[in-house]
């Protein structure tokens, strides 16, 4: 702020006299108020918009001239692609014309005087502007503009048709020159509150006709200058700007905002300006004042001159000095303006962004609803709007979802940030043998159908036989074959069907586990994780394929088999501490507790817990690696079970866990 | 729908728009540097019947009853001079006899001459009054009567000489006893032109510029003319009105479109002139007072 004040005195001492060349009908206004859409080239010429999608301004107003004359200045219309700003604008107002007679009179035969006359007129026809946003402090842009001037004279001719006949006629001579103006700029915020602006003025024209020296006296000025622009954007009751040409002409003023409803804004702003051409040392003042909505805005501005303005001027005073500027100079009017603007929004309106997202968990494919419940990443989400905003956060994972997979809805407040989760389904169709990278795009929306952010990241999907080492999640792999393992457990049992079927109802559990065991134990032999790790798990039917696993396999295999015809599994997971940790199950006989004496007079060889109903049952330790047969199993599973779990009290303690398969 | 609603109002504003719009307020400027007006002054500028005479005497003389005209002239050939001459000139104009000519077309009157006119105090001479006229496509000429006249030419001849910046007592007495008139005649500044003569015809690209000493703010008369080849006659062609402020460039667009082959050179008339009328019983006076500088240039 300190150095923006040294710059501005600086500019203030060095002022002397210039012609004004980027004055336009508003002003200058600060550049980041909405009324940078109305396309004010003169103070704006690269091109700078606020503008979201389209635009379109038209400026209408009178001019208080002898006669009040009311004219359509112009009509904008603007467009946004991303961060690509294109402008167009119509000036069908943007004329000035000189009426005078020439220095050259002539005699009629009656002795009447007949004069000569010109009219000379200046337009400005169309223009085009381009700015690209290049981050979110600076971007660049051009304006490319067109101007017409004719010069139109009525001139004497002497005719000398033959030796005896001369006789004066009067031709019309009109001179055209039409040029393309190209200028670029850059515009900056230092800070938030510190806005400059820097373009050039006439850095490019392209002209087009012939000026004979009698008219080149009259052509518009193209000397080519830079033009600085400086803001001080509180965004508030008061900003400060002060726009400034290197001949050392200047604008100075100040603008403000405030809402006066919920959706409209009022914005006022006045600028003084100074022009070499124009009296006094400020010429005159734009005042202007602008209702504005999301939709529309309506700004009614005007240019007050300090000097008296006058249909009539001297001819050589205007052959000495010219124009530079086609709507504001030493012979211009008093204007009112009114200017409509309006915003229309085919593209939604970004509400929230993303500050950034990070990825919790990696994917393992077989935990199918794992990620209903468990979020595989974070993001922190910002409100950019000045009202509270529900985001609905979704996902979509490249080779595992085949559709945006939403998460919970959040609610914003105003201008504040929030943690949203992403959550996710796996199908069941997705099987992938191997690991290895994906991406998954995270997307925001607001009110709108499309999604007001994206952001893309990449995580690790793991193949399907990968596991996290976490036990609940073997339950993944028990479920995922139940159909395999279903007809292999029936197989089994058919072959049990006569003594099966001479066993008292209560005691079928019992025996169907350990016929199922005993022929299962039969084809498995124990063999360790080929990956030498405990993140790899087969399925039950590759095991039964292979033939051997370790102990996750093995009681993976074994309780989906059990599952699968109804008997229900739980599994103990034993937590050593510095070692792999080991797990075997536990097997829901169905028995009442008081029918535990039914299979076993030891009562250090079951435990009594609740079913998946609640009600007390026997359950007894098994364990899955000891590939001999049942009774062997669960003598070893009992005595290692009543030592860590019961004995050494690894429950309590948490050393061992048991965790029920439902 | 809303939207929709609204854009069309926007249309439908724009159309008022486009049917009450005038055109942006017109200046008018005021020409404040230096103007001039010309005028043909002939229709047929072969026609020897307007050429000048030796003191350069253009004006058409048809419309006046009684004209005094004293004249002071320079003459030079380029910027060099090579005499000069004055002249006081008085005719009496009898409206009652009329000179046509064998067309039927007035050409004149004749001169009376019912007094003693005296300027400075010095009696004028009479001498015959001649004027040319067009007749049946060839030019006559016929002698009106008389007129009053004093001329000298380089101090040579009549004892007048014209006093520039200064006055000359013009007296009339008649002979018939009734009183005569008297009037002082202001008579203008002397003119010393130089010319600077540029390019040639035959590219059209004459250029010729006339500069004097200014001294006064009232208008001067310069008139083109060209000396007809077989008669020798200088008509005057184009007559420029214009500032007395020391400068005047000859309109190039019009001096190159003259017809050079009639002439054999061009002569530039620059002409400060007073013109008075008095109103007697007997008519009106015109009163001519010119200081008249001729330029003599050739066509190159």
């Amino acid at each position: 702020m300190k150095e923006t004040l040294i710059i501005f005195i600086v500019m203030l001492i060095s002022i002397e006299s210039a012609a004004q060349n980027s004055l336009g009908f508003s002003g200058y206004w600060t550049p980041g108020s909405r009324q940078s859409i109305m396309n004010s080239f003169e103070s704006n010429p690269s091109a700078y918009s606020l503008i979201k999608d389209w635009g379109l301004t038209v400026q209408y107003g009178s001019e208080f001239s002898a006669d009040i004359k009311s004219n359509l200045y112009s009509i904008s219309i603007s467009k946004r692609i991303a961060g690509h700003a294109f402008s167009l604008r119509y000036t069908p107002g943007y004329q000035k014309e000189f009426l005078f007679e020439n220095n050259q009179s002539f005699s009629q035969a009656d002795s009447s005087i007949e004069p000569l006359n010109s009219r000379f007129s200046y337009k400005e026809i169309f223009g085009f502007g381009y700015s690209y946003k290049i981050s979110e402090k600076i971007s660049s842009g051009f304006t490319l503009r067109y101007f017409t001037q004719e010069f139109n004279r009525d001139a004497l001719n002497l005719n000398f048709p033959n030796d005896t006949t001369i006789f004066f006629s009067v031709d019309n001579y009109i001179e055209k020159e039409n040029y393309y103006r190209g200028d670029l700029g850059i515009n900056y915020f230092i800070t938030q509150k510190v806005f400059i602006n820097l373009s050039s003025i006439n850095l490019l024209t392209v002209s087009e006709g012939n000026i004979s020296p009698e008219n080149e006296d009259f052509i518009l000025n193209k000397e080519k200058r830079a033009l600085i622009g400086i803001s001080y954007v509180s965004f508030d009751l008061l900003n400060l700007n002060f726009l400034y040409e290197t001949n050392n002409s200047f604008q100075a003023g100040f603008s403000g905002s405030f809402n006066i409803s919920t959706k409209g804004k009022l914005t006022y702003g006045a600028s003084l300006f100074h022009d070499e051409f124009q009296s006094p040392f400020f010429a005159g003042i734009v005042p202007g004042i602008s209702f504005s909505t999301e939709l529309f805005n309506v700004t009614v501005s005007g240019i007050k001159y300090f000097s008296y303005r006058s249909n009539t001027g001297s001819f050589s005073e205007f052959k000495n000095s010219g124009i530079d500027n086609i709507i504001n100079n030493q012979y211009s009017f008093d204007k009112l303006i009114l200017s409509f603007g309006f915003t229309l929004n085919t593209l939604p309106e970004r509400l929230v962004e993303f500050v950034n997202v990070e990825v919790l968990n990696d994917i393992y494919p077989t935990f199918t609803e794992n990620y209903l419940n468990t979020p595989f990443a974070e993001g922190q989400v910002v409100n950019l709007s000045e009202n509270p905003v529900t985001v609905k956060p979704s996902s979509y994972i490249v080779g595992i979802n085949n559709e945006n997979v939403y998460s919970p809805f959040v609610l914003i407040p105003p201008k504040d940030t929030a943690k949203v989760y992403f959550y996710t389904i796996i199908p069941d169709t997705v099987k992938r043998e191997k690991s290895g990278i994906s991406y998954a795009d995270f997307y925001l929306t607001a009110v709108n159908e499309s999604p007001d952010d994206k952001f893309q990241k990449p995580l690790l999907v793991n193949g399907k036989n990968a596991w996290d080492g976490k036990v609940i999640n073997l339950r993944y792999f028990i479920k995922d074959d139940y159909d395999l393992s279903m007809a292999a457990s029936k197989e089994i049992l058919s072959k049990y069907k006569i003594i099966l079927d001479t066993l008292g109802e209560e005691l079928t559990p019992f025996y169907k586990s350990k016929i199922i065991f005993n022929n299962l134990v039969k084809e498995l032999i124990y063999v360790s994780d080929p990956r030498a790790s405990s993140d790899y798990v087969q399925f039950p039917h590759e095991t039964l394929k292979l033939k051997g696993g370790d102990c996750d396999d093995l009681t993976v295999c074994c309780s989906s088999l059990l599952e699968s015809v109804g008997i229900q599994t739980a599994i103990v997971d034993y937590k050593e501490e510095n070692k792999s940790g080991h797990i075997n199950i536990l097997i829901n006989t169905g028995l009442s507790p008081v029918q535990a004496g039914l299979i076993t007079g030891n009562d250090q060889k079951y435990l009594i817990r609740k079913n998946s109903t609640g009600s007390d049952e026997v359950w007894i330790p098994v364990e899955t690696t000891s590939l001999t047969n049942f009774e062997t199993a669960w003598d070893i599973g009992s005595v290692k079970f009543f030592n860590e779990a019961i004995n050494s009290y690894g429950i309590a303690k948490g050393t061992v866990e048991i965790i029920d398969i439902y | 729908m809303k939207i929709i609603k609204r854009y069309i109002s926007l249309f439908l504003i724009s159309g008022l728009f486009f049917t009450g719009c005038d055109k942006p307020a017109v200046t008018e400027l005021v020409q404040d540097e230096d103007q001039y007006t010309v005028e043909t002054m002939t229709e047929d500028p072969s026609d020897e019947s307007k050429s000048i005479d030796s003191i350069g005497i253009t004006d058409n003389l048809l419309r006046y009853t009684s004209v005094v005209t004293l004249a002071g002239l320079t003459t030079s050939y380029y910027n060099f001079k090579l005499d000069e001459s004055s002249a006081a000139q008085t005719l009496l104009f009898d409206k009652n006899q009329p000179i046509y000519s064998p067309e039927g077309d007035l050409i004149g009157y004749r001169t009376i001459t019912p007094g003693i006119v005296r300027f400075d105090n010095k009696v004028a001479r009479l001498l015959p009054y001649r004027f040319k006229f067009r007749r049946e496509g060839s030019i006559g000429d016929t002698v009106a009567g008389n007129q009053y006249i004093l001329f000298s030419r380089q101090r040579y001849g009549d004892p007048f000489e014209f006093p520039y910046d200064s006055f000359v007592n013009f007296s009339y007495t008649p002979f018939n006893g009734q009183n005569g008139g008297s009037i002082d005649i202001i008579t203008p500044n002397k003119i010393d032109a130089n010319v600077s003569v540029k390019g040639n015809i035959r590219n059209r690209t004459l250029d010729v510029l006339l500069e004097w000493k200014n001294v006064s703010n009232r208008k001067i008369e310069i008139i083109l003319c060209g000396n007809i080849k077989r008669s020798k006659s200088i008509i005057p062609v184009l007559r420029f009105k214009t500032e007395d402020d020391g400068k005047f460039p000859i309109p190039a667009e019009l001096l190159n479109n003259l017809r050079f082959a009639l002439y054999d050179n061009l002569i530039i008339l620059l002409e400060r002139k007073t013109e008075t009328k008095y109103t007697f019983e007997r008519g009106d006076l015109y009163v001519f007072s010119k200081s008249v500088h001729r330029i003599d240039i050739d066509i190159p």
